[in-house]
Protein backbone atom coordinates (compact mmCIF):
# COMPACT_ATOMS: atom_id res chain seq x y z
CA UNK A 1 0.00 0.00 0.00
CA UNK A 2 1.30 3.38 -0.98
CA UNK A 3 2.33 5.72 1.77
CA UNK A 4 -0.11 8.51 2.63
CA UNK A 5 1.12 11.92 1.54
CA UNK A 6 1.37 15.01 3.69
CA UNK A 7 2.17 18.58 2.62
CA UNK A 8 3.54 21.15 5.06
CA UNK A 9 3.25 24.88 4.24
CA UNK A 10 5.12 27.14 6.65
CA UNK A 11 7.52 30.06 6.28
CA UNK A 12 9.46 28.71 9.31
CA UNK A 13 11.77 26.68 7.09
CA UNK A 14 13.82 25.12 9.88
CA UNK A 15 10.69 24.02 11.69
CA UNK A 16 9.10 22.11 8.82
CA UNK A 17 12.46 20.73 7.69
CA UNK A 18 12.82 19.19 11.16
CA UNK A 19 9.19 18.04 11.12
CA UNK A 20 9.88 16.36 7.80
CA UNK A 21 13.02 14.71 9.21
CA UNK A 22 11.05 13.35 12.15
CA UNK A 23 8.15 12.10 10.08
CA UNK A 24 10.50 10.56 7.50
CA UNK A 25 12.12 8.79 10.44
CA UNK A 26 8.78 7.21 11.37
CA UNK A 27 8.59 5.89 7.83
CA UNK A 28 4.80 5.99 7.75
CA UNK A 29 4.26 9.00 5.48
CA UNK A 30 5.59 10.68 2.41
CA UNK A 31 6.20 14.27 3.43
CA UNK A 32 6.79 17.41 1.40
CA UNK A 33 7.61 20.84 2.84
CA UNK A 34 7.24 24.21 1.13
CA UNK A 35 7.92 27.67 2.55
CA UNK A 36 5.19 29.95 1.21
CA UNK A 37 1.47 29.94 0.54
CA UNK A 38 1.86 30.29 -3.23
CA UNK A 39 4.36 27.46 -3.39
CA UNK A 40 2.00 25.41 -1.25
CA UNK A 41 -0.97 25.86 -3.59
CA UNK A 42 1.16 24.96 -6.61
CA UNK A 43 2.73 21.95 -4.91
CA UNK A 44 -0.66 20.72 -3.73
CA UNK A 45 -1.88 20.50 -7.34
CA UNK A 46 1.04 18.29 -8.31
CA UNK A 47 1.57 16.29 -5.15
CA UNK A 48 -2.14 15.90 -4.27
CA UNK A 49 -1.55 15.05 -0.58
CA UNK A 50 -3.93 13.29 1.78
CA UNK A 51 -3.47 15.99 4.40
CA UNK A 52 -2.16 19.55 4.38
CA UNK A 53 -0.62 21.34 7.34
CA UNK A 54 -0.61 25.09 6.84
CA UNK A 55 0.82 27.87 9.00
CA UNK A 56 -1.58 30.72 9.81
CA UNK A 57 0.66 33.76 9.89
CA UNK A 58 2.88 33.96 6.82
CA UNK A 59 4.13 36.88 4.73
CA UNK A 60 2.38 37.63 1.41
CA UNK A 61 -0.39 35.06 1.75
CA UNK A 62 -1.71 33.93 5.13
CA UNK A 63 -3.06 30.50 6.02
CA UNK A 64 -6.71 31.52 5.70
CA UNK A 65 -6.24 32.69 2.11
CA UNK A 66 -4.25 29.58 1.20
CA UNK A 67 -7.00 27.31 2.59
CA UNK A 68 -9.68 29.25 0.72
CA UNK A 69 -7.83 28.90 -2.57
CA UNK A 70 -7.08 25.21 -2.05
CA UNK A 71 -10.75 24.55 -1.43
CA UNK A 72 -11.68 26.45 -4.56
CA UNK A 73 -9.48 24.24 -6.76
CA UNK A 74 -11.02 20.91 -7.88
CA UNK A 75 -7.86 18.86 -7.25
CA UNK A 76 -7.50 20.00 -3.68
CA UNK A 77 -11.03 20.87 -2.61
CA UNK A 78 -11.52 17.60 -0.67
CA UNK A 79 -8.09 17.54 1.04
CA UNK A 80 -8.34 18.13 4.79
CA UNK A 81 -6.37 21.08 6.07
CA UNK A 82 -4.96 21.45 9.59
CA UNK A 83 -3.67 24.82 10.67
CA UNK A 84 -0.37 25.16 12.46
CA UNK A 85 -0.37 28.15 14.76
CA UNK A 86 1.83 29.84 17.28
CA UNK A 87 -1.09 31.90 18.58
CA UNK A 88 -3.28 29.58 20.59
CA UNK A 89 -3.98 29.89 24.27
CA UNK A 90 -4.93 27.39 26.95
CA UNK A 91 -8.65 27.78 26.52
CA UNK A 92 -8.55 27.06 22.80
CA UNK A 93 -6.23 24.13 23.47
CA UNK A 94 -8.71 22.63 25.92
CA UNK A 95 -11.61 23.26 23.62
CA UNK A 96 -11.60 20.22 21.33
CA UNK A 97 -14.17 21.68 19.00
CA UNK A 98 -11.88 24.64 18.40
CA UNK A 99 -11.59 25.41 14.74
CA UNK A 100 -9.94 28.17 12.78
CA UNK A 101 -12.05 29.14 9.75
CA UNK A 102 -13.73 25.75 9.97
CA UNK A 103 -10.45 23.81 10.06
CA UNK A 104 -8.86 22.03 13.01
CA UNK A 105 -5.59 23.38 14.27
CA UNK A 106 -2.54 22.33 16.23
CA UNK A 107 -0.49 24.65 18.39
CA UNK A 108 3.26 25.09 18.17
CA UNK A 109 5.48 23.90 19.72
CA UNK A 110 4.23 20.43 18.96
CA UNK A 111 5.80 17.08 19.83
CA UNK A 112 6.18 14.35 17.23
CA UNK A 113 3.69 12.21 19.12
CA UNK A 114 1.06 14.95 19.09
CA UNK A 115 1.69 15.49 15.41
CA UNK A 116 1.23 11.80 14.64
CA UNK A 117 -2.01 11.70 16.63
CA UNK A 118 -3.25 14.74 14.75
CA UNK A 119 -2.32 13.18 11.39
CA UNK A 120 -4.14 9.93 12.22
CA UNK A 121 -7.19 11.82 13.27
CA UNK A 122 -7.45 14.11 10.27
CA UNK A 123 -5.91 12.32 7.29
CA UNK A 124 -8.15 11.45 4.34
CA UNK A 125 -9.00 7.74 4.37
CA UNK B 1 -0.24 121.76 98.76
CA UNK B 2 -2.02 125.01 99.57
CA UNK B 3 -2.20 127.39 96.70
CA UNK B 4 -0.69 130.22 98.64
CA UNK B 5 2.08 130.14 101.22
CA UNK B 6 0.85 130.85 104.75
CA UNK B 7 3.79 133.24 105.16
CA UNK B 8 2.27 135.60 102.65
CA UNK B 9 -0.91 136.51 104.50
CA UNK B 10 0.05 136.11 108.11
CA UNK B 11 -3.51 136.30 109.46
CA UNK B 12 -2.20 135.50 112.97
CA UNK B 13 0.39 137.95 114.05
CA UNK B 14 3.78 136.62 115.08
CA UNK B 15 4.09 135.77 118.72
CA UNK B 16 6.84 136.75 121.04
CA UNK B 17 7.40 133.16 121.90
CA UNK B 18 9.87 131.54 119.51
CA UNK B 19 8.41 128.05 119.78
CA UNK B 20 4.88 129.32 119.19
CA UNK B 21 6.11 131.15 116.08
CA UNK B 22 7.43 127.88 114.71
CA UNK B 23 4.01 126.36 115.23
CA UNK B 24 2.20 129.32 113.69
CA UNK B 25 4.33 129.43 110.55
CA UNK B 26 4.85 125.74 109.81
CA UNK B 27 3.54 124.58 106.42
CA UNK B 28 1.28 121.82 107.69
CA UNK B 29 -2.15 122.67 109.13
CA UNK B 30 -1.86 122.28 112.90
CA UNK B 31 -4.81 121.98 115.24
CA UNK B 32 -4.52 121.26 118.92
CA UNK B 33 -7.67 119.69 120.30
CA UNK B 34 -8.79 119.10 123.86
CA UNK B 35 -9.82 115.57 124.90
CA UNK B 36 -13.47 116.74 124.45
CA UNK B 37 -12.52 117.36 120.75
CA UNK B 38 -12.88 121.13 120.84
CA UNK B 39 -10.12 123.05 119.11
CA UNK B 40 -7.76 124.96 121.42
CA UNK B 41 -5.04 126.03 119.00
CA UNK B 42 -4.70 126.63 115.26
CA UNK B 43 -1.87 127.83 113.04
CA UNK B 44 -1.80 129.93 109.89
CA UNK B 45 -1.75 126.94 107.57
CA UNK B 46 -5.01 125.65 109.13
CA UNK B 47 -6.73 128.99 108.71
CA UNK B 48 -5.58 129.25 105.12
CA UNK B 49 -6.65 125.72 104.34
CA UNK B 50 -10.08 125.86 106.02
CA UNK B 51 -10.95 129.52 105.35
CA UNK B 52 -11.96 130.20 108.97
CA UNK B 53 -10.61 132.88 111.28
CA UNK B 54 -8.78 131.86 114.44
CA UNK B 55 -11.74 133.02 116.50
CA UNK B 56 -14.17 130.94 114.49
CA UNK B 57 -12.13 127.82 115.02
CA UNK B 58 -11.09 128.05 118.67
CA UNK B 59 -13.64 126.16 120.72
CA UNK B 60 -15.23 124.56 117.63
CA UNK B 61 -15.58 120.75 117.87
CA UNK B 62 -13.67 118.66 115.41
CA UNK B 63 -16.91 117.14 114.09
CA UNK B 64 -17.45 120.51 112.36
CA UNK B 65 -14.43 120.19 110.16
CA UNK B 66 -13.85 116.40 109.79
CA UNK B 67 -16.05 114.91 107.15
CA UNK B 68 -18.35 112.13 108.30
CA UNK B 69 -16.99 112.46 111.80
CA UNK B 70 -19.02 109.65 113.29
CA UNK B 71 -17.57 107.08 110.95
CA UNK B 72 -14.11 108.61 110.69
CA UNK B 73 -10.97 106.94 111.90
CA UNK B 74 -10.17 110.11 113.88
CA UNK B 75 -13.36 109.78 115.92
CA UNK B 76 -12.49 106.19 116.73
CA UNK B 77 -9.02 107.24 117.80
CA UNK B 78 -10.36 109.99 120.06
CA UNK B 79 -12.40 107.34 121.83
CA UNK B 80 -9.27 105.33 122.49
CA UNK B 81 -6.59 107.93 123.12
CA UNK B 82 -5.33 106.09 126.16
CA UNK B 83 -4.58 103.00 124.16
CA UNK B 84 -3.05 104.52 121.02
CA UNK B 85 -1.00 107.57 121.89
CA UNK B 86 -0.29 108.54 118.28
CA UNK B 87 -1.42 107.80 114.78
CA UNK B 88 0.27 108.51 111.49
CA UNK B 89 -0.42 108.40 107.78
CA UNK B 90 -4.21 108.43 108.11
CA UNK B 91 -6.16 109.93 105.28
CA UNK B 92 -9.09 112.11 106.39
CA UNK B 93 -11.15 114.77 104.73
CA UNK B 94 -11.53 118.28 106.24
CA UNK B 95 -14.46 120.48 105.29
CA UNK B 96 -13.53 124.10 104.62
CA UNK B 97 -15.79 126.94 105.59
CA UNK B 98 -17.03 127.20 101.99
CA UNK B 99 -17.93 123.50 102.08
CA UNK B 100 -15.02 122.40 99.93
CA UNK B 101 -13.59 118.98 100.75
CA UNK B 102 -9.87 118.95 101.47
CA UNK B 103 -8.14 115.59 101.63
CA UNK B 104 -5.38 115.52 104.21
CA UNK B 105 -2.69 113.15 105.33
CA UNK B 106 -3.23 113.14 109.03
CA UNK B 107 -0.77 112.59 111.92
CA UNK B 108 -1.77 112.94 115.54
CA UNK B 109 -0.19 112.55 118.92
CA UNK B 110 -1.43 112.98 122.49
CA UNK B 111 0.01 115.57 124.82
CA UNK B 112 0.07 114.72 128.59
CA UNK B 113 0.47 116.94 131.69
CA UNK B 114 2.72 116.45 134.66
CA UNK B 115 0.24 113.98 136.15
CA UNK B 116 0.22 111.89 132.98
CA UNK B 117 -3.33 112.97 132.10
CA UNK B 118 -4.09 113.66 128.44
CA UNK B 119 -4.09 117.37 128.06
CA UNK B 120 -4.67 117.66 124.35
CA UNK B 121 -4.22 116.14 120.96
CA UNK B 122 -1.85 117.58 118.37
CA UNK B 123 -3.33 117.17 114.90
CA UNK B 124 -1.19 117.81 111.82
CA UNK B 125 -2.85 117.72 108.41
CA UNK B 126 -1.01 117.87 105.12
CA UNK B 127 -3.10 118.94 102.16
CA UNK B 128 -2.95 116.11 99.62
CA UNK B 129 -5.43 117.54 97.12
CA UNK B 130 -2.84 117.45 94.32
CA UNK B 131 -1.78 113.96 95.18
CA UNK B 132 -5.40 112.84 95.25
CA UNK B 133 -6.04 114.50 91.92
CA UNK B 134 -3.00 112.70 90.50
CA UNK B 135 -4.32 109.51 92.03
CA UNK B 136 -7.69 110.05 90.42
CA UNK B 137 -5.99 110.86 87.13
CA UNK B 138 -3.86 107.81 87.55
CA UNK B 139 -6.85 105.65 88.36
CA UNK B 140 -8.72 107.07 85.42
CA UNK B 141 -5.71 106.41 83.20
CA UNK B 142 -5.53 102.95 84.69
CA UNK B 143 -9.25 102.44 84.06
CA UNK B 144 -8.83 103.74 80.53
CA UNK B 145 -5.92 101.42 80.10
CA UNK B 146 -7.91 98.53 81.47
CA UNK B 147 -10.75 99.33 79.12
CA UNK B 148 -8.32 99.50 76.25
CA UNK B 149 -6.69 96.26 77.35
CA UNK B 150 -10.11 94.67 77.58
CA UNK B 151 -11.04 96.00 74.16
CA UNK B 152 -7.74 94.82 72.74
CA UNK B 153 -8.14 91.45 74.46
CA UNK B 154 -11.61 91.16 73.02
CA UNK B 155 -10.26 92.06 69.60
CA UNK B 156 -7.49 89.53 70.04
CA UNK B 157 -10.01 86.92 71.15
CA UNK B 158 -12.13 87.65 68.12
CA UNK B 159 -9.21 87.40 65.76
CA UNK B 160 -8.04 84.33 67.64
CA UNK B 161 -11.43 82.71 67.16
CA UNK B 162 -11.32 83.77 63.55
CA UNK B 163 -7.90 82.21 63.24
CA UNK B 164 -9.10 79.03 64.92
CA UNK B 165 -12.03 78.89 62.54
CA UNK B 166 -9.69 79.44 59.63
CA UNK B 167 -7.36 76.80 61.02
CA UNK B 168 -10.24 74.34 61.31
CA UNK B 169 -11.29 75.20 57.77
CA UNK B 170 -7.76 74.78 56.59
CA UNK B 171 -7.47 71.43 58.37
CA UNK B 172 -10.70 70.35 56.72
CA UNK B 173 -9.42 71.50 53.36
CA UNK B 174 -6.14 69.76 54.00
CA UNK B 175 -7.96 66.54 54.90
CA UNK B 176 -10.12 66.82 51.80
CA UNK B 177 -6.99 67.45 49.75
CA UNK B 178 -5.28 64.48 51.30
CA UNK B 179 -8.31 62.33 50.57
CA UNK B 180 -8.42 63.59 47.00
CA UNK B 181 -4.70 62.96 46.69
CA UNK B 182 -5.10 59.40 47.97
CA UNK B 183 -7.93 58.82 45.53
CA UNK B 184 -5.86 60.27 42.75
CA UNK B 185 -2.99 57.99 43.69
CA UNK B 186 -5.32 55.00 43.65
CA UNK B 187 -6.74 56.02 40.30
CA UNK B 188 -3.25 56.56 38.99
CA UNK B 189 -2.20 53.16 40.29
CA UNK B 190 -5.19 51.55 38.64
CA UNK B 191 -4.48 53.36 35.39
CA UNK B 192 -0.90 52.20 35.51
CA UNK B 193 -2.13 48.66 36.21
CA UNK B 194 -4.54 48.93 33.31
CA UNK B 195 -1.87 50.31 31.05
CA UNK B 196 0.48 47.53 32.14
CA UNK B 197 -2.14 44.94 31.33
CA UNK B 198 -2.84 46.48 27.95
CA UNK B 199 0.84 46.46 27.17
CA UNK B 200 1.11 42.88 28.38
CA UNK B 201 -1.86 42.00 26.20
CA UNK B 202 -0.41 43.62 23.10
CA UNK B 203 3.02 42.20 23.75
CA UNK B 204 1.67 38.74 24.41
CA UNK B 205 0.52 38.02 20.87
CA UNK B 206 3.71 39.30 19.34
CA UNK B 207 5.92 37.54 21.84
CA UNK B 208 3.95 34.31 21.55
CA UNK B 209 4.43 34.17 17.80
CA UNK B 210 8.10 35.05 17.96
CA UNK B 211 8.80 32.64 20.83
CA UNK B 212 6.60 29.73 19.93
CA UNK B 213 8.14 29.28 16.46
CA UNK B 214 11.70 28.87 17.76
CA UNK B 215 10.33 26.67 20.55
CA UNK B 216 8.69 24.51 17.91
CA UNK B 217 12.02 24.21 16.10
CA UNK B 218 13.85 23.27 19.32
CA UNK B 219 11.16 20.72 20.11
CA UNK B 220 11.37 19.06 16.71
CA UNK B 221 15.17 19.19 16.74
CA UNK B 222 15.42 17.61 20.18
CA UNK B 223 13.02 14.84 19.22
CA UNK B 224 15.02 14.12 16.10
CA UNK B 225 18.26 13.98 18.08
CA UNK B 226 16.64 11.75 20.72
CA UNK B 227 15.97 9.22 17.98
CA UNK B 228 19.43 9.51 16.47
CA UNK B 229 21.73 9.40 19.51
CA UNK B 230 23.07 6.11 20.81
CA UNK B 231 20.69 4.72 23.44
CA UNK B 232 23.59 3.67 25.66
CA UNK B 233 24.59 7.26 26.39
CA UNK B 234 22.31 8.19 29.30
CA UNK B 235 23.90 11.63 29.77
CA UNK B 236 23.00 12.68 26.24
CA UNK B 237 19.47 11.42 26.76
CA UNK B 238 19.19 13.35 30.02
CA UNK B 239 20.47 16.54 28.41
CA UNK B 240 18.03 16.31 25.50
CA UNK B 241 15.12 15.39 27.78
CA UNK B 242 15.92 18.44 29.91
CA UNK B 243 15.85 20.65 26.82
CA UNK B 244 12.48 19.20 25.86
CA UNK B 245 11.09 19.88 29.35
CA UNK B 246 12.44 23.43 29.23
CA UNK B 247 10.65 23.99 25.94
CA UNK B 248 7.41 22.74 27.48
CA UNK B 249 7.89 25.05 30.45
CA UNK B 250 8.56 28.06 28.25
CA UNK B 251 5.47 27.16 26.23
CA UNK B 252 3.37 27.17 29.43
CA UNK B 253 4.52 30.70 30.19
CA UNK B 254 3.76 31.93 26.70
CA UNK B 255 0.33 30.31 26.77
CA UNK B 256 -0.34 32.08 30.09
CA UNK B 257 0.51 35.37 28.40
CA UNK B 258 -1.80 34.56 25.52
CA UNK B 259 -4.61 33.77 27.93
CA UNK B 260 -4.01 37.13 29.49
CA UNK B 261 -4.25 38.90 26.17
CA UNK B 262 -7.37 36.96 25.24
CA UNK B 263 -9.14 38.33 28.28
CA UNK B 264 -10.91 41.18 26.59
CA UNK B 265 -13.66 39.19 24.84
CA UNK B 266 -16.59 37.29 26.33
CA UNK B 267 -19.14 35.04 24.70
CA UNK B 268 -22.10 35.33 27.00
CA UNK B 269 -25.01 32.88 27.12
CA UNK B 270 -27.51 31.79 29.76
CA UNK B 271 -25.56 28.98 31.39
CA UNK B 272 -25.90 26.48 34.22
CA UNK B 273 -23.12 27.20 36.68
CA UNK B 274 -23.55 23.82 38.38
CA UNK B 275 -22.91 21.94 35.16
CA UNK B 276 -19.84 24.09 34.39
CA UNK B 277 -18.54 23.14 37.83
CA UNK B 278 -19.20 19.43 37.22
CA UNK B 279 -17.41 19.52 33.85
CA UNK B 280 -14.45 21.46 35.25
CA UNK B 281 -14.08 18.93 38.05
CA UNK B 282 -13.98 16.09 35.51
CA UNK B 283 -11.02 17.79 33.81
CA UNK B 284 -9.11 17.67 37.08
CA UNK B 285 -10.16 14.23 38.26
CA UNK B 286 -6.76 12.67 37.56
CA UNK B 287 -5.13 15.42 39.59
CA UNK B 288 -7.46 15.26 42.59
CA UNK B 289 -7.11 11.45 42.61
CA UNK B 290 -3.33 11.72 42.48
CA UNK B 291 -3.24 14.14 45.42
CA UNK B 292 -5.84 12.09 47.35
CA UNK B 293 -8.27 15.00 47.55
CA UNK B 294 -11.76 14.32 48.83
CA UNK B 295 -14.02 16.39 46.60
CA UNK B 296 -17.50 17.22 47.84
CA UNK B 297 -20.18 19.19 46.07
CA UNK B 298 -23.01 21.08 47.69
CA UNK B 299 -24.66 22.45 44.57
CA UNK B 300 -28.03 24.10 44.99
CA UNK B 301 -30.79 22.49 42.99
CA UNK B 302 -32.87 24.53 40.55
CA UNK B 303 -30.11 27.10 40.36
CA UNK B 304 -31.04 29.96 38.01
CA UNK B 305 -29.30 30.19 34.64
CA UNK B 306 -26.66 32.91 34.69
CA UNK B 307 -25.28 35.14 31.92
CA UNK B 308 -21.83 33.54 31.62
CA UNK B 309 -19.06 32.78 29.16
CA UNK B 310 -18.96 29.02 29.79
CA UNK B 311 -15.40 28.52 28.61
CA UNK B 312 -13.98 31.41 30.57
CA UNK B 313 -15.83 30.46 33.75
CA UNK B 314 -14.58 26.92 33.30
CA UNK B 315 -11.07 28.34 32.98
CA UNK B 316 -11.61 30.26 36.22
CA UNK B 317 -12.86 27.18 38.03
CA UNK B 318 -10.08 24.93 36.74
CA UNK B 319 -7.57 27.55 37.84
CA UNK B 320 -9.07 27.79 41.33
CA UNK B 321 -9.44 24.02 41.71
CA UNK B 322 -5.83 23.54 40.66
CA UNK B 323 -4.64 26.14 43.17
CA UNK B 324 -6.65 24.42 45.89
CA UNK B 325 -5.39 20.95 45.00
CA UNK B 326 -1.78 22.09 44.78
CA UNK B 327 -2.16 23.68 48.22
CA UNK B 328 -2.88 20.21 49.64
CA UNK B 329 0.00 17.98 48.46
CA UNK B 330 -0.56 15.68 51.43
CA UNK B 331 -4.24 15.28 50.62
CA UNK B 332 -7.23 17.14 51.99
CA UNK B 333 -10.77 18.15 51.24
CA UNK B 334 -12.09 20.37 48.44
CA UNK B 335 -15.65 21.57 48.85
CA UNK B 336 -17.61 23.37 46.16
CA UNK B 337 -20.90 25.04 46.99
CA UNK B 338 -23.39 27.06 45.03
CA UNK B 339 -26.17 29.08 46.62
CA UNK B 340 -28.11 32.31 46.41
CA UNK B 341 -27.19 35.01 48.86
CA UNK B 342 -28.71 38.39 49.71
CA UNK B 343 -25.99 41.00 50.30
CA UNK B 344 -26.31 42.70 53.66
CA UNK B 345 -22.81 44.01 54.30
CA UNK B 346 -20.88 46.94 52.79
CA UNK B 347 -17.73 45.62 51.16
CA UNK B 348 -15.47 46.69 48.32
CA UNK B 349 -17.74 46.68 45.28
CA UNK B 350 -20.88 46.18 47.37
CA UNK B 351 -22.81 49.25 48.46
CA UNK B 352 -24.95 52.05 47.12
CA UNK B 353 -22.53 54.00 44.97
CA UNK B 354 -23.00 53.93 41.23
CA UNK B 355 -19.59 52.35 40.75
CA UNK B 356 -20.43 49.45 43.07
CA UNK B 357 -20.83 46.14 41.29
CA UNK B 358 -23.66 45.00 43.55
CA UNK B 359 -26.28 46.92 45.47
CA UNK B 360 -26.85 46.28 49.11
CA UNK B 361 -29.88 44.01 49.43
CA UNK B 362 -29.31 42.47 45.99
CA UNK B 363 -29.51 38.69 45.66
CA UNK B 364 -26.50 37.19 43.94
CA UNK B 365 -25.41 33.73 42.81
CA UNK B 366 -22.38 32.47 44.72
CA UNK B 367 -19.88 29.74 43.90
CA UNK B 368 -17.71 28.91 46.87
CA UNK B 369 -14.50 26.87 46.74
CA UNK B 370 -13.02 25.82 50.03
CA UNK B 371 -9.86 23.84 50.69
CA UNK B 372 -8.05 22.54 53.75
CA UNK B 373 -4.60 23.70 52.64
CA UNK B 374 -2.40 26.11 54.60
CA UNK B 375 -4.16 29.30 53.41
CA UNK B 376 -2.28 32.40 52.34
CA UNK B 377 -0.30 34.75 54.54
CA UNK B 378 -2.63 37.61 55.47
CA UNK B 379 -0.20 40.28 54.23
CA UNK B 380 -0.04 38.63 50.81
CA UNK B 381 -3.82 38.48 50.36
CA UNK B 382 -4.00 41.95 48.83
CA UNK B 383 -1.37 41.09 46.23
CA UNK B 384 -2.57 37.77 44.96
CA UNK B 385 -4.62 39.29 42.16
CA UNK B 386 -1.71 41.25 40.75
CA UNK B 387 -0.35 39.95 37.45
CA UNK B 388 2.94 38.10 37.92
CA UNK B 389 2.47 37.66 41.66
CA UNK B 390 3.19 34.02 42.49
CA UNK B 391 4.12 31.91 45.49
CA UNK B 392 5.19 29.05 43.23
CA UNK B 393 7.87 30.67 41.11
CA UNK B 394 10.21 27.73 41.55
CA UNK B 395 7.46 25.24 40.85
CA UNK B 396 6.67 26.70 37.46
CA UNK B 397 3.98 29.23 38.40
CA UNK B 398 3.77 32.20 36.04
CA UNK B 399 1.74 34.34 38.39
CA UNK B 400 -0.96 35.02 35.85
CA UNK B 401 -3.61 32.59 37.13
CA UNK B 402 -5.43 34.67 39.74
CA UNK B 403 -5.11 37.94 37.84
CA UNK B 404 -6.86 36.20 34.96
CA UNK B 405 -9.51 34.83 37.34
CA UNK B 406 -10.18 38.31 38.66
CA UNK B 407 -10.25 39.78 35.18
CA UNK B 408 -12.74 37.22 33.91
CA UNK B 409 -15.03 37.57 36.93
CA UNK B 410 -14.97 41.36 36.66
CA UNK B 411 -15.81 41.15 32.97
CA UNK B 412 -18.88 39.20 34.09
CA UNK B 413 -19.76 42.13 36.39
CA UNK B 414 -18.98 39.88 39.32
CA UNK B 415 -16.69 39.90 42.34
CA UNK B 416 -14.10 37.42 43.51
CA UNK B 417 -13.34 37.32 47.21
CA UNK B 418 -10.54 35.34 48.77
CA UNK B 419 -10.29 34.91 52.50
CA UNK B 420 -8.47 32.75 54.93
CA UNK B 421 -10.94 30.84 57.02
CA UNK B 422 -11.25 32.02 60.62
CA UNK B 423 -8.65 29.51 61.69
CA UNK B 424 -5.90 30.01 59.09
CA UNK B 425 -4.85 26.38 59.51
CA UNK B 426 -8.21 25.44 58.03
CA UNK B 427 -7.36 26.69 54.58
CA UNK B 428 -8.70 29.14 52.10
CA UNK B 429 -12.13 30.07 50.85
CA UNK B 430 -12.72 31.64 47.44
CA UNK B 431 -16.12 33.09 46.64
CA UNK B 432 -17.32 34.09 43.21
CA UNK B 433 -20.32 36.41 43.20
CA UNK B 434 -22.38 36.63 40.03
CA UNK B 435 -25.21 38.82 38.90
CA UNK B 436 -28.43 36.94 38.33
CA UNK B 437 -29.40 39.72 35.93
CA UNK B 438 -26.96 41.88 34.03
CA UNK B 439 -26.53 45.42 35.37
CA UNK B 440 -28.47 46.82 32.43
CA UNK B 441 -31.39 44.56 33.36
CA UNK B 442 -31.13 42.34 30.29
CA UNK B 443 -30.57 38.60 30.52
CA UNK B 444 -27.26 39.05 28.79
CA UNK B 445 -27.96 37.23 25.54
CA UNK B 446 -28.90 40.35 23.61
CA UNK B 447 -25.67 41.98 24.70
CA UNK B 448 -23.53 39.25 23.22
CA UNK B 449 -22.19 41.25 20.34
CA UNK B 450 -20.79 43.86 22.70
CA UNK B 451 -18.71 41.32 24.49
CA UNK B 452 -17.38 39.29 21.64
Amino acid sequence: MAKKKILFIDDEKTFIDLVKLNLDESGEYEVKAVYSGKEGIAQAQEFVPDLIFCDVIMPEMDGGAVAQELQALPKTEKIPIVFLTALVNDREMGNLSGLIAGHPFIAKPVSVEELLQCIRKNIKE
Amino acid sequence: MPEESPHARKPIPPAQNYTENILRFMNEALLVVKPDTTISFVNNASLLMLGYTEEELIGKPLRGIVKEWESSFLHAWFNNLNIARFINGIEETYIAKDGKNIPVLFAGSTMVDAQGEIEGVICVGQDITDRKRSEVDLRRAKDDLEIKVKERTAELQTSNQQLERELTERKKTQLALQEAYTKLKEAQFQLVQLAKMEVVGRLASGVAHEVKNPLAIVMQGVEYLLKKIPRDDPQLVTALTSIKEAVERADTVVRGLLDFSAMQRLTIEQADLNSIIEKSLVLLKHMSDKYKIEVSKELKEDFPLLPLDKNKISQVLVNLFMNAIEAMPEGGALTIRTYLHTLKEFKPGIGRRWEDVFNLGETVAVAEIEDTGPGIQQELLSKIFEPFFTTRLRKGGTGLGLSIVKNIIEMHQGIVEIQNKEDPALGLKVMLLFKIQRKDGSDGEKEDSLYR
